[in-house]
């Protein structure tokens, strides 16, 4: 998933567990990537 | 959900910690025996902190993940390793040819010519920075914050204590070129600490 995003596995890591909000544009990647609306993936809560 | 990778690189962080611990402690030999030998010393310092910043990578090595590392870094491994090697061979060559110059000319284009390398380092930083994703430029960004303002403070403390006629005697150019230095050892210690606030407490 990292090598797809081009990201670190240090950066997706760090997004999963919640220590780390990504930018709007990679949060689009991750939304496209798994081929589903931003704020499904996303909880503004958070 | 693992795709093809563009150019996959069979270096891994532990691998490059080690192998750069490896260069700077057998470049430092050479360093500490020519300066412990001719009684240089600057080519002491110069050994030593070769020496402790490999021993730093080596023990660094043995914590690392075994993760291999992305294009970007591989890059900044290429161009870092020619620019460090470089200014310890032009450090020496520097050292040994200035004292023998008799003009002010070429004893100033000697002395300045470990900036050459020093410049491209600076430049591998900056694209290394530039071109990395975003949470490593936050990690690395925060580090070099914290690393700037913590040898402006050391520097500016170290600057007025003499005010207190305590009978130190260390000259301008002493304290001007361990400034770099400093700001990179705290860099590289600081960064560790950051990067853990953005990872799981397992």
């Amino acid at each position: 998933m990292a090598e797809r995003l081009d990201v670190s596995r240090q950066t997706v890591n760090a997004i999963e567990t919640g220590k780390y909000d990504p930018s709007l544009p990679l949060a689009f990647k991750i939304a496209a990537l798994f081929g589903r609306p931003i704020e499904s993936i996303f909880d503004p809560g958070e | 959900m693992s795709g093809p990778s563009k150019s996959p690189s069979k270096l891994t962080n532990r691998r490059a910690l080690a192998m750069m611990g490896g260069v700077a402690v057998l470049c430092a030999l050479p360093c500490l025996l020519a300066g412990m030998l001719t009684g240089r010393r600057w080519l002491v310092t110069l050994g030593l902190v070769v020496a402790a910043t490999g021993a730093a990578w080596l023990l660094c090595a043995r914590f690392a993940r075994e993760e291999v590392m992305r294009p970007v870094h591989v890059r900044y491994l290429r161009e870092f390793f020619p620019a460090m090697a470089g200014y310890v061979v032009l450090m020496m060559v520097s050292g040994a040819l200035v004292p023998r110059m008799e003009s002010v000319a070429a004893r100033v284009a000697l002395a300045a010519l470990p900036l050459l390398p020093i410049a491209l380092l600076v430049r591998a930083m900056v694209r290394v920075l530039r071109d990395q994703d975003e949470l490593e430029r936050r990690i690395d960004l925060e580090a070099i914050a914290i690393a700037a303002m913590s040898t402006a403070f050391g520097f500016f403390s170290f600057g007025l204590l003499p005010l207190a006629d305590i009978g130190w005697q260390v000259s301008g150019h002493t304290v001007a070129i361990w400034v770099m230095p400093c700001l990179f050892a705290i860099f590289g210690i600081t960064k560790p600490l950051v990067a853990r606030r953005y990872r799981d407490r397992e």
